[in-house]
């Protein structure tokens, strides 16, 4: 195996051999299942956490309704709540994704292609768990139709992987300036009380409504609540605006992806 | 006839600059300054070349081997390696704490290209090396660094690199696990065919290597053989 190392990158010369291709998927199962140790730790119930964390805010911010008198639906908030803390997290993963540079196999370089296969599965995983509890609460407790609650795990991968690529492209910056992590979480936070995550779109009104048709996310959550029969605004936004971000979305991620080799390796030397 | 050897690892007009973030009374807000750790490197190792890496601390040694094991990006300049590249530096090839040492050995045996069939006689050279008793099967997070170092020191060492980097690893453990640990250096630098030793063990250099760099402030200061080498460091840092 030769191996270039330059200021633009590190590759390997010539075609990669069967042993190569097995030694690459065993790093990314060990990388894998470290990410999902870390996240389970000394928890006692750990990974449940995972499925378990979008239920309990929800019904937290279920209370939070009840107390206020506010008309919210149960449907509308788990929803809402669980694709919003899946973007959450799924960006803030995507700002980390350049700090990683070995997996955790300290001793030899791992190529690229095993990290970033690992962050795909795990992402995919991830969302799943997110987004698995409550589409089992809204099947069985709100009899959600088996098409609506399939649509709603396919829009949180969809959400996951497209919040995760906005972090991506992110990450360098936030290496440079670590403030940057502070003012997305502040925005974060806003977008969490401003954006359609805790009500339907329908119950906002003037620029409030207005702010709201450009942000992305409305479209991805309105969505869902309108293929689970839910209050939705969908059809009454405008779908170029959805195709637009649909666009923008997908080139930042697969920029994102393409681009991880080439940022990451650039970052070594930064501290 | 002799075969010549081919270059292991060829270093062309390498220098590496670090970017690190200051905040002073002008710019309060903080900006990154360039620290050129390594300047203009040429170097050519050859197969099978045992090297000893010399000088002060902060004389670039870790900054190179890292670069030669592709885990930091130079400025300027290029590295080719030949064959599989092993970092040794301390002795954690990525322990997970959570789990046990056999555990521990089991999964990161697997991620280094072990495979199963010589999974068995893997950990069994392991758990002679370390030597830790029944501690072997309790969780890592528990060991002491003595521990931790012993398992580590013993996994690296029982892997097979082609190209062996060595970053001031026998500095782990007691005086007999430093003996114990130098006679299986000894063993795993025979096994691997190009190793490089990055030391301030003098006496170490002057037994393994054939071959000495100084590096002094990131520039090569004498790349001749191990005994000159070690001399010019002697007159350089005035220790003899």
């Amino acid at each position: 195996m030769e191996r270039v190392i330059t200021s633009e990158n590190c590759t390997e010369v010539g075609d990669l051999s069967p042993l190569d291709l097995k030694l690459d998927s065993r790093r990314m199962k060990f990388i894998l299942k470290k990410k999902f140790r870390h996240l389970s730790g000394r928890k006692r119930l750990g990974l449940l956490w995972v499925i378990l964390d979008p239920i309990v805010i929800s019904l937290v911010y279920l209370f939070v309704f009840t107390v206020l008198r506010a008309s919210t639906s149960v449907q509308t908030v788990f929803i809402g709540i669980t694709l919003f803390r899946l973007t959450q997290n799924s960006l803030k993963s995507g700002m980390n994704s350049i700090q990683d540079f070995t997996g955790g196999l300290k001793a030899e370089r791992v190529r690229t292609r095993v990290l970033s296969g690992a962050m795909i599965r795990y992402r995919i995983i991830d969302n799943s768990l997110q987004s698995f509890g409550v589409a089992l609460i809204l099947f069985i407790g709100y009899d959600m139709s088996l098409l609506g609650t399939f649509s709603f795990l396919i829009i949180a991968q969809i959400i996951g992987f497209l919040s995760e690529g906005v972090g991506m492209n992110l990450a360098p910056l936030a290496k440079k300036i670590p403030d940057l992590v502070n003012i997305v979480n502040y925005i974060l936070m806003i977008l969490f009380f401003a954006s359609p995550a805790l009500y339907p779109l329908s119950s906002t009104q003037g620029l409030h409504y207005k702010l709201n048709e450009f942000h992305p996310f409305t479209y991805f959550v309105e969505t869902a609540r309108y293929l689970m029969d839910e209050q939705s605004e969908i059809l009454n936004l405008d779908s170029r605006i959805f195709g637009f971000f649909i666009v923008i979305l997908l080139i930042l991620i697969i920029r994102g992806y393409t681009l991880i080799d080439k940022l990451r390796w650039r970052m070594t030397t930064w501290s | 006839m002799v075969l010549k050897k081919s270059s292991a690892i060829e270093i062309s007009n390498f220098s590496v600059d670090y970017h690190i973030f200051k905040r002073t009374r002008k710019k309060p807000l903080g900006d990154f300054e360039n620290f050129n750790a390594l300047k203009n490197l040429e170097i050519n190792i050859r197969e099978g070349e045992i090297v000893a890496l010399l000088g002060r601390n902060g004389a670039g040694k870790s900054t190179l081997l890292k670069c030669i094991a592709g885990l930091l990006r130079p400025s300027k300049g290029k590295i080719i390696t030949r064959g599989r590249v092993i970092l040794l530096a301390g002795a954690d090839p990525g322990f997970i704490p959570e789990l046990t040492g056999r555990q521990n050995v089991i999964e990161l045996a697997l991620a280094y290209g072990i495979s199963k069939e010589e999974m068995p006689d893997f950990i069994n050279s392991i758990e002679k090396f370390a030597d830790i008793g029944e501690a072997f099967d309790r969780k890592f997070l528990g060991y002491s660094s003595g521990m931790r170092g012993k398992v580590g020191f013993g996994f690296i060492t029982a892997l097979n690199p082609d190209i062996l980097l060595m970053d001031e690893t026998l500095g782990v453990g007691d005086r007999e696990f430093r003996k114990k640990a130098s006679k299986r250096l000894e063993g795993f630098i025979e096994r691997s065919g190009t190793v490089i030793i990055s030391t301030h063990s003098l006496g170490l250099a002057k037994d393994m290597c054939s071959r000495g760099i100084v590096l002094d402030k990131g520039i090569i200061a004498i790349d001749s053989d191990a005994e000159e080498a070690i001399s010019h460091y002697i007159n350089m840092t005035g220790t003899g």
